[in-house]
């Protein structure tokens, strides 16, 4: 049996047979052994003891009428589940294994031999899947997987396009921080969200960034002073909760630096609005997160491994990973517009200990530097572009698309070169990708999961290797290109903003459907007619087609004339939707219908 | 009465719709061959479809409307397609008298863009500027921050909205004969003799609710003294309630419960058979009174007898005397303990006192109504037409009692309904009802009589600046620099005179009365008719204070000539 399921493998899913993990597990297959628990982190996947009647259990729930339909299963056990589908008629079953380790572990203890030869079942693991599943393919998750590993089940619904979030209307308010790296991160969020359909409001601190300076530097001039930025930060806090209280947001979602205390948050929370944190930090270098993550309802990081460990240490509070992201609708290939030719080699980003002695080695070659913070006396200050100014976005995608190499180092202030342990991405990696840049990387632990080394990015482990890589891939632009296209089809297809926020919201939906208790849901406004006079309207009140209500109304409001059909009816519809909007209607919409 | 097409907008309750019938009813009488229609919530349409009187019941889905604003495809082109759509349908050819007796902004925008002619209620001028038409319209929103000083029936205000109250006004709905026979059919089923009391447990809200255990309380002592069959009456969601109150009476006593089985009709036709009802501040309340049923009810938390007492003569209001009563409308009380000062012992002896009036028992013990815990109201109609109400309780009048009293009678002689000679027989009528008296009176009526005076001064004053900018007007060249001054100081007179309103709540009648009227006068544009109507409204207001004045004088001295 062992050498016959070895030989299904290979002869139907050879990609999977080849992974050594997997070979290997197949030669070792005896069968499943008494008193054997399938497990991750710890957690069991499957009944040790009575798998057929939970199999039948979730069938029963999951998909009573199973008769003739195709059906994707995330998650597996040792075969029970699909056994049972398969036995009651379906059509076709493809199972979706969401972790390949896991999925040789299974197969090492496997209890349904038989079922893998049954031309009606398939396996396959994530980065098999590429499309959007048609519509009338039943999508199934095992309940066990989406506790056990949430962030990836997320992952497979968006590249499904299974989201429960596409479903709902959801309010959202997003809170910006005063300024620095994550601002233009969460006004790319806000976008997101808003081109998912949700009805999204930010909150911009960043008016106050003169403010908030004055205060800090009087405290650091006045002993006893930095009191005063404790309390500047209390009252941006409590804009969030009175904007809550009249917004009535069905989620806040703050980003790292934001002025989101945990009082506040907490008090939100008891209100019933969910909230999640975005820390788009290094946990090694900003320790912020040790007093602020039980506050919400989700944190959600670029890190993984020993900062959840950390994390959960403090609080039982769900953490979540949500890497980095490229906002899309910006990063594309553009034209090279300035006077000077494109760059041949380049990089963009602040001077840091190890970027400065690693480019010491680039010296001879054609490379050229972009970005603040770079010391004066560093011989790569000769290489630095635009005064040593901190570049403008529309330059760095100009950069990114044209430049025949894009070099790209994350910081580290302790090592001398690549840092060994760096495990987050940084935005630029994606945003790279996203211009359609060749990019030579240094290796980074979660690199792997986003863009596949040597097929979609190239990396570097070392300051050798990076110019050893430099010099090699000046010869090879044919070759550069096709990786450079395989990298930007990855981003566009799975690392967008677009993607990243229906992942967040999906990690909300996997706790169930009533995660967001007042939702709207999307209903079908099929059989309402456009209207043949808003357009004349618009127009004659000097406003563009695709003018909201509240513009209209603004309009009229500054208007003393006096009101025609199309007027009364605007103003009939802004009073309308206030009154809703009080008396708490509009939430019960859904259910109403 | 030239008006052709008629509409009343009501977007509110059962309850409140079936208050409305009268306005209809009235309407009817002053145009009889005008097309009369209602324009109602979907969710209550059924309810405006028993009253006669229409011509035709227009409805407005609420879900529909919202829907289109937030349904997650919004779309401002479709939710704008759709209301002028629906919006041209209701208007067809235009209506050349629109009542809005609903107080929300949205209705505002629809009255004025449903109307060709003029709009009673809030409203719209053409630039979108709200405002409230008509004195009567004015009145309700006026009754909204001055409580205690209305001794309107919300039924009358509707009424005098509509026009002069005819004398067949009533509250008007007719049940179908199906309906009537199938409850027909299921009162003979239940058997029993003595007289059919129907009970309401159940009120629009939890706190407006006497509880259960009080209500099995009062049916056991009715029982005891008059044998009587009993069907409690509720909506869907009060079966429950329902059947608790079931569960709490003694099996002995013939009860049975509809609650939550009857249409809007059926239960219209149960209360046209019913001897008597016995209700929380319901729709249910207002049905029963539609029928010529009488009934007994308890009037907790938000609830006043003067605002929302059956429209019907013969029936009795029980009002706890607790400080607090009513709740304000922005109130969320955690301890609704008005609930418990209602005894079941005077609830049923007001049963019973109903109940020998129609010929049932022999009626409550003679001291039923001595209570101090409760104020026991006696609904009558006054010579005038309108509803009013007597003192059954011991409990002495308070000082809002009596000025409410001397309001009511300015507004009704303002209103034409009783001469300026009746003023004195009707406050006389008034305290005499009264069986004690509050020894401050005099002393709080002098006081507000020397407010009043204050009050007066500034609307002549502001007469006064308003016949300056008259006289400016009427020259051949007249100064902007000297109009503008003057307008200044109207502004500041107004400003005064808005501090007053809010710093003696006793004038705030007056004052609002005036703020309406002064919002009215938006839509002028020419500087000469803005200012004869500004001093038109200046004068309304120096003549309602010269008769307040004089009415807290006639109160003071009738009581020193004769003592109640």
């Amino acid at each position: 049996m062992t050498h016959s399921l070895h030989a299904i493998f290979e002869e139907r899913w050879p990609t999977l047979s080849h992974d050594p993990r997997i070979g290997t597990a197949l030669r070792e297959w005896k069968g499943t052994p008494d008193g054997y628990r399938f497990q991750a982190d710890g957690r069991t996947l499957v009944s040790p003891n009575r798998p057929e009647a939970e199999a039948r259990r979730q069938i029963d729930k999951m998909l009573p009428e199973a008769a003739g339909k195709d059906c994707v299963l995330v998650g597996h056990g040792l075969g029970h589940t699909c056994a049972e589908l398969l036995s009651r008629g379906l059509r076709s079953l493809k199972l979706l294994a969401p972790d390949r380790a896991l999925l040789a572990e299974a197969l090492r203890n496997w209890s349904q031999p038989e079922l893998l030869a049954d031309e009606r079942f398939q396996i396959l693991a994530p980065d098999q899947v590429d499309a959007a599943l048609p519509e009338h393919v039943e999508y199934l998750e095992l309940p066990s997987w989406r506790k056990a590993m949430p962030e990836r089940l997320a992952n497979l619904r968006v590249k499904l396009n299974r989201c429960g979030s596409d479903q709902l209307r959801l309010r959202i308010l997003v809170v910006e921080p005063i300024y620095g790296g994550s601002l233009p991160m969460a006004r790319s969020a806000a976008r997101a969200l808003e081109s998912c359909g949700h009805e999204v409001r930010s909150l911009d601190f960043s008016r106050m960034e003169g403010a908030r300076d004055a205060f800090a530097q009087f405290g650091d001039t006045h002993p006893g002073g930095n009191m005063i930025a404790g309390e500047f930060t209390r009252l941006l806090a409590r804009m969030i909760s009175i904007e809550c209280r009249h917004y009535k947001p069905d989620l806040v979602l703050a980003m790292a630096q934001s002025p989101a205390i945990p009082a506040v948050m907490q008090e939100l929370g008891s209100a019933g609005i969910r909230t999640a944190f975005w820390f788009v930090e290094d946990y090694q270098l900003l320790e912020y997160w040790k007093g602020i993550h039980g506050a919400f309802d989700f944190f959600l990081t670029i890190q993984k491994g020993e900062f959840h460990k950390r994390l959960a240490e403090i609080s039982p509070r769900p953490v979540r990973y949500l890497p980095v992201c490229a906002d899309t609708s910006f990063y594309k290939p553009v034209d090279w517009s300035l006077a000077d030719s494109a760059p041949i080699i380049s990089f963009v980003g602040a001077g840091y200990h190890n970027r400065e002695r690693s480019f010491l080695r680039l010296l001879d070659l054609p490379f050229k530097v972009w970005g603040s913070d770079w010391r004066r006396q560093s011989p790569v200050y000769g290489l630095l572009q635009n005064e040593g100014h901190r570049t403008e976005v529309e330059l760095n995608r100009q950069i990114f698309s044209n430049s025949r190499i894009n070099l790209n180092l994350h910081s580290s202030s302790y090592h001398d070169g690549v840092d060994p342990f760096g495990d987050f991405v940084n935005p630029r990696t994606l945003e790279i990708a996203a211009c359609g840049g060749f990019q030579l990387c240094d290796t980074r632990l979660h690199l792997a999961e986003m863009l596949e080394p040597g097929r979609e990015i190239v990396t570097f482990s070392d300051t050798d290797e990076m110019r050893t890589l430099c010099e090699e891939w000046l010869e090879k632009p044919e070759e550069a290109k096709l990786i450079a296209h395989a990298g930007r089809v990855r981003v566009q297809t799975e690392h967008g903003y677009e993607h990243r926020m229906k992942e967040l919201l999906e990690l909300f939906l996997l706790e169930g459907e009533d995660a967001f208790p007042h939702a709207r849901k999307r209903g079908n406004l099929s059989g309402m007619d456009s209207d043949p006079l808003l357009a004349e309207w618009l127009k004659l009140h000097g406003l563009t087609a695709d003018a909201d209500l509240d513009q209209a109304l603004i309009t009229i409001r500054q208007s003393e004339a006096k009101l025609d059909e199309t007027g009364r009816l605007l103003l009939y519809l802004g009073e309308l939707r206030d009154w809703a909007r009080e008396k708490g209607v509009e939430r019960a919409y859904d259910r109403v219908r | 009465m030239s008006a052709r097409r008629i509409l009343v907008v009501n977007f509110t309750r059962m309850g409140d719709l079936v208050q409305t019938s009268p306005l209809i009813c009235g309407l009817r009488h002053h145009y009889p061959d005008a097309h009369i229609a209602l324009l109602a919530a979907k969710a209550f349409s059924t309810v405006a479809r028993l009253i006669p009187e229409l011509d035709e019941v227009l409805e407005w889905d609420q879900d529909a409307s919202v829907a289109s604003l937030f349904n997650g495809q919004y779309n401002l082109d479709q939710a704008l397609a759709l209301h002028r759509s629906w919006s041209r349908r209701v208007r067809g050819d235009g209506w050349d008298l629109v009542i809005n007796v609903t107080h929300s902004r949205d209705s505002a925008v629809l009255a004025h863009h449903l109307a060709t002619g003029e709009v009673r209620g809030i409203s719209i001028h053409a630039d979108g500027s709200q405002h409230v038409e008509h004195h009567w319209s004015r009145y309700f929103f006026c009754v909204t921050g001055n409580r205690a000083l209305n001794q309107f029936n919300l039924v009358d205000i509707y009424r005098l909205i509509g026009g002069k109250p005819g004398p067949g006004d009533r509250l008007s709905l007719k049940p179908g004969m199906d309906a009537t026979r199938k409850i027909s059919n299921h009162i003979d089923a239940f058997g029993g003799a003595g007289p059919l009391i129907l009970v309401q447990p159940g009120a629009s809200k939890d706190n407006r609710r006497w509880p259960v255990s009080a209500f099995a309380k009062a049916m056991h002592k009715i029982q005891a003294s008059c044998p009587a069959r009993f069907v409690i009456v509720g909506g869907p969601s009060e079966r429950e309630l329902a059947a608790d109150l079931l569960n709490a009476l003694d099996p002995e006593i013939p009860a049975n419960t509809l609650a939550g089985d009857t249409s809007i009709e059926e239960l219209t036709a149960l209360c046209a058979m019913a001897d008597l009802l016995v209700s929380n501040d319901t729709g249910t309340l207002h049905i029963a009174a539609s029928q010529g049923t009488p009934s007994v009810s308890l009037f907790v938390a938000t609830a006043l007898p003067w605002e929302t007492g059956p429209w019907m003569p013969g029936c009795l209001i029980l009002h706890p005397t607790i400080e607090c009563a009513p709740c304000s409308h922005h109130v969320n009380c955690p301890h609704v303990m008005c609930r418990d000062w209602i005894e079941p012992e005077t609830v049923a002896g007001a049963s019973l006192h109903l109940l020998e009036s129609l010929g049932y028992g022999h009626g409550p013990t003679e001291d039923w109504c001595d209570t101090d815990k409760t104020r026991i109201w006696e609904s009558f109609l006054s010579p005038s037409g309108l509803l009013d109400l007597k003192p059954l309780h011991a409990t002495s009048a308070d000082a809002d009692d009596h000025l409410g009293r001397l309001y009511r009678i300015l507004w009704e002689a303002e209103a034409g309904l009783i001469t300026q000679a009746q003023t004195v027989s009707e406050w006389q009528g008034w305290v005499n009802r009264w069986s004690q008296d509050d020894c401050q009176l005099d002393t709080l009526l002098e006081q507000t009589a020397a407010d009043l005076s204050a009050m007066r001064e500034l609307a002549e004053a502001g007469m006064e600046l308003v016949a300056q900018i008259e006289q400016e007007l009427s020259g051949n060249a007249p100064d902007a620099d000297r109009l503008s001054a003057w307008l200044e100081q109207i502004q500041r007179t107004d400003d005064r005179l808005f501090r007053m309103e809010l710093s003696r709540p006793r004038l705030r009648p007056l004052g609002v009365m005036f703020r309406f009227d002064k919002e009215s006068m938006r839509q002028d544009s020419e500087m000469t008719e803005l200012s004869h109507r500004m001093k038109e409204i200046y004068l309304l207001l120096a003549k309602r204070c010269k008769r307040m004045i004089a009415h807290c004088a006639m109160a003071v001295t009738q009581k020193e000539l004769e003592p109640a």
